[in-house]
């Protein structure tokens, strides 16, 4: 380690943990904003903010966490704040349903078609999450891609831990709704 | 405890997020309602797919680069990836081994990949068609072609497009569209169906060598290209390059009328 002094060796290890973390900055930065491109932006300046603000992390607490609220607060200063907010209770009506979605998926066996059907439907769960409001959008995005705890995701938007409760019960049943719309059926040949 | 009530426990008891005594009184509730029962399962599976879709997003090598690039130009301890910069990096303890276990993984995922017996993209396209006529695959519908045709390409990183075809004059129009992995290769599968019989179109990265052994070649002198067709079944495939996109057109529709649906390319969608 000759000619690198602590400092440097400090921050070399803060940098690689970073880099650690990107896959899961980046998937969460792709579902909270509008696009790819739009989500590197924010991988990039939460990176180089969080290497700027490495005094003010403690360690032994959870960086997955910290850096999480860094991209989220730049995401939502850059690009979700001014956004139209939609009606959570419109989104309920225009989603109705009868046909129970989750029944029509196929549950064991995968094989390739199912393998596709599943692709297809994870594309599907990226652009319905993207219709529906960011203050339900963002708890479903820290916990259920993320894996952060509720407590984790509240320290992240900055609200108590039963807020996280409620707006992910209801944020849930209206991603559920919007994807009734694409309920599939069995293809026949005419 | 009303199920209103219950909806906010449910979702805690989906995540492991419950208190002692609220997991008492979930559970009580869902031993006597079953629609609360029904909405757990349902929430639960909801939860996973969510999940599994967030598996699927990786942050894309160019990203990983610039970033590299934008934290050395603030602090220049990764400035050019010196030899020396390289040298302190494996000085770290612990990156020794890491480092020998990954070459070590590399060098057999490359092994195995090379003894992997590949896949006839042509065949496994017949196979994906008569599923799909036999309703053993499950399409998912889509009422807005464009719309299909752009998730399509983001499912495959924006790397091509699935080749679009106007039928209507057939009457067969793009209900469903899929990524179907072949080997280590991504294709993308739109189905038309309508009045006659249905075609599928598979769109991937690839040459002439994924027609099928035994395939029929011949030259299309008014296009210029070379078409391969073959047959399984019943069912006709027909293929032919664009670059390096590769367009399989099967159905049981004839190869000869497939062929005249594609020299309407005035008719690409």
């Amino acid at each position: 380690m000759k000619g690198i002094n602590a400092g440097d060796l400090d921050r070399e290890r803060f940098a690689s943990e970073i880099i650690t973390y990107l896959d899961h900055l980046y998937r969460v930065a792709y579902y909270l904003v509008k696009n790819a491109d739009e989500a590197q932006d924010c991988v990039q300046e939460t990176c180089v903010r969080a290497l700027g603000s490495r005094s003010q992390f403690t360690p032994g607490t959870n960086m997955k966490a910290w850096l999480t609220r860094i991209l989220y607060n730049f995401s939502y200063d850059a690009y979700a704040r001014n956004r139209r907010m939609v009606s959570a209770e419109v989104l309920i009506e225009a989603g109705e349903q009868t046909k129970d979605f989750w029944e029509t998926l196929p549950t064991a066996n995968p094989g390739p078609e199912t393998l596709a059907l599943e692709r297809e439907l994870g594309a599907k769960i990226g652009d319905a999450l993207r219709r529906i409001p960011e203050e339900f959008r963002a708890p479903i995005v820290l916990v259920d891609m993320g894996d952060l705890s509720y407590a984790q995701a509240a320290q992240v938007l900055s609200c108590p831990i039963g807020t996280v409760r409620s707006r992910l019960s209801r944020g849930r049943k209206l991603l559920e709704k919007q994807l009734c719309g694409y309920v599939g059926s069995t293809g026949t040949d005419r | 405890m009303r199920c209103d009530d219950a909806q906010e426990l449910i979702t805690a008891r989906v995540d492991g997020e419950l208190s002692a005594d609220e997991q008492l009184a979930i559970e009580a509730h869902l031993k006597i309602c079953g629609p609360c029962r029904k909405a757990f399962t349902a929430e639960s599976r909801l939860k996973q797919q969510t999940k599994l879709a967030g598996r699927g997003i990786t942050a894309p090598a160019t990203l990983r680069q610039a970033i590299e690039g934008r934290i050395a130009g603030r602090r220049p301890i990764f400035k050019g990836q010196s030899s020396e910069s390289v040298r302190r990096w494996f000085d770290i303890s612990g990156w020794r081994p890491a480092f020998a276990t990954a070459v070590l993984l590399l060098a057999v995922a490359s092994v195995i990949y090379m003894q992997w017996p590949a896949q006839n993209i042509g065949l496994a396209a017949l196979a994906t068609h008569a599923n799909i006529l036999n309703g053993n695959t499950v399409l998912v519908r889509s009422g807005d072609p464009a719309a299909m045709r752009d998730e399509m390409a983001r499912a495959v990183g924006e790397r091509f497009r699935p080749v679009a075809f106007d039928l209507s004059i057939m009457k067969l129009y793009p209900v469903s569209g899929f990524v179907q992995k072949v080997g280590y290769r991504e294709v993308l599968v739109t189905v038309y169906q309508g009045d006659g019989p249905a075609i599928t179109c598979f769109t991937f990265l690839g040459s002439e060598a994924d027609a099928p052994d035994g395939a029929e070649r011949f030259y299309d002198a008014d296009m210029r290209l070379d078409f391969y067709s073959f047959s399984r079944g019943g069912v006709n495939g027909l293929l032919h390059r664009e670059g390096g996109i590769i367009c399989l057109l099967v159905s049981k529709m004839p190869a000869a009328d497939l062929l005249a649906m594609i020299r309407g390319k005035s008719a690409h969608a």
